[in-house]
């Protein structure tokens, strides 16, 4: 066997080569795992995609085991392919049970914070609650999709403006207006942002409440340099 | 130039803003057309120039230092032109000629 010699510079030089020599070694192995991995997987979409084209075939919108199997397998996969799933099954059996286990979860969380929580919120709290197996923000999404259908106390609301929330069923849009209304009154005007520190709610969910208000017709808007405000909407009040 | 007596909405700050629900929008916009008529036939004037607006205290409320920009101007003077108190004097719609009374009136 070589006689290693470990002293002077030759020494370093010869140990650096090996560490090298031993990284690189792991990184082409890592990458033919990896690209076999790939390669399995490319025939389980091929796979995939045949079983969706025959399920077309057939043409059923009655919630088969089938299809509800077939879903699961796709999300184990990571594939998405939604057009042509949603349209044999409502959505995945995964989905129900998660957006059952988001409403209890964030029942309460959610009366605390008056009735509405941003969707962006809840993922953030949901997540930070699970630690491990974590949510994609797709997965929020679609199971919050199902809270409607599945009569969850919570149901997911789309603003106007494209903003998502999770709100409590009970959660009465007229008697938010209301108030509003009487603080407007109260304040003469308001910005999103008063709204927020005086109510205690995110900025986001003043905004939105306050063009509830506007589209309901009680307040109107001043659009200046210096912010949005909200006032009263006199326009129809007043007479003149 | 003789006095006017201003509506409550002249220092009303959101009559400056363009309302976006449809109720409110028209009443605005019917405000603003009598107020533009009522200023002009007051003030003796009948020319309207849609670049000199910023010096106009009727679209420039000063006071409350908010002013009405150029496109709800347009608005109010196409809505006056469809009552028959407004004509366009050029192509670009830039100067508008303002009838205190219409024709019909007349």
């Amino acid at each position: 066997p070589m006689i290693k010699t470990r002293t002077g510079i030759i020494g370093i030089e010869r140990s650096l080569q090996e560490k090298q020599k031993a990284t690189d070694q792991n990184i082409t192995m890592a990458f033919q795992d990896l690209k076999k991995l790939m390669e399995m997987a490319k025939d389980m979409v091929s796979i995939s995609k045949t079983i969706s084209n025959k399920i077309r075939e057939r043409q059923g919108d009655i919630t088969e085991d089938e299809t509800v199997r077939f879903k699961s397998y796709l999300m184990s996969m990571g594939i998405d392919d939604p057009v042509t799933r949603d349209a044999y099954k409502s959505s995945n059996e995964y989905f129900k049970q998660l957006a059952i286990q988001l409403s209890q979860i964030l029942e309460e969380p959610i009366k605390e914070v008056g009735g509405m929580m941003t969707l962006t919120d809840a993922y953030c709290r949901v997540n930070r609650a699970r630690g491990l197996e974590l949510l994609s923000p797709e997965d929020l999404l679609n199971a919050s999709r199902q809270l409607g259908p599945l009569n969850q106390p919570l149901v997911l609301r789309i603003f106007d403006s494209g903003v998502m929330i999770l709100q409590a069923r009970s959660h009465d849009d007229n008697a938010v207006i209301e108030d509003i209304a009487e603080l407007l009154d109260d304040r003469g005007s308001i910005t999103a942002e008063e709204l927020a520190q005086s109510s205690g709610i995110s900025v986001l969910l003043a905004r939105e409440r306050l063009l509830v208000t506007e589209k309901y017709g009680r307040a109107c808007r001043d659009d200046s340099i210096e912010s949005l405000r909200f006032y009263p909407n006199l326009f129809l009040r007043q007479e003149t | 130039m003789s006095e006017i007596e201003w509506p409550w909405q002249y220092s009303f700050p959101p009559f400056f803003t363009l309302q976006p629900h449809a109720e409110t929008k028209e009443k605005q916009l019917s405000a603003w057309t009598s107020l533009v008529l009522n200023y002009y036939q007051s003030t003796k004037q009948s020319i309207l120039d849609v670049r000199e607006i910023n010096s106009s205290p009727l679209f420039n409320n000063t006071a409350i230092q908010r002013k009405l920009s150029a496109e709800v101007v347009q608005l109010i003077l196409e809505s006056l032109q469809k009552s028959g108190n407004a004509t366009p004097l050029d192509k670009t719609k830039q100067r508008w000629l303002i009838h205190w009374h219409t024709f019909e009136e007349w």
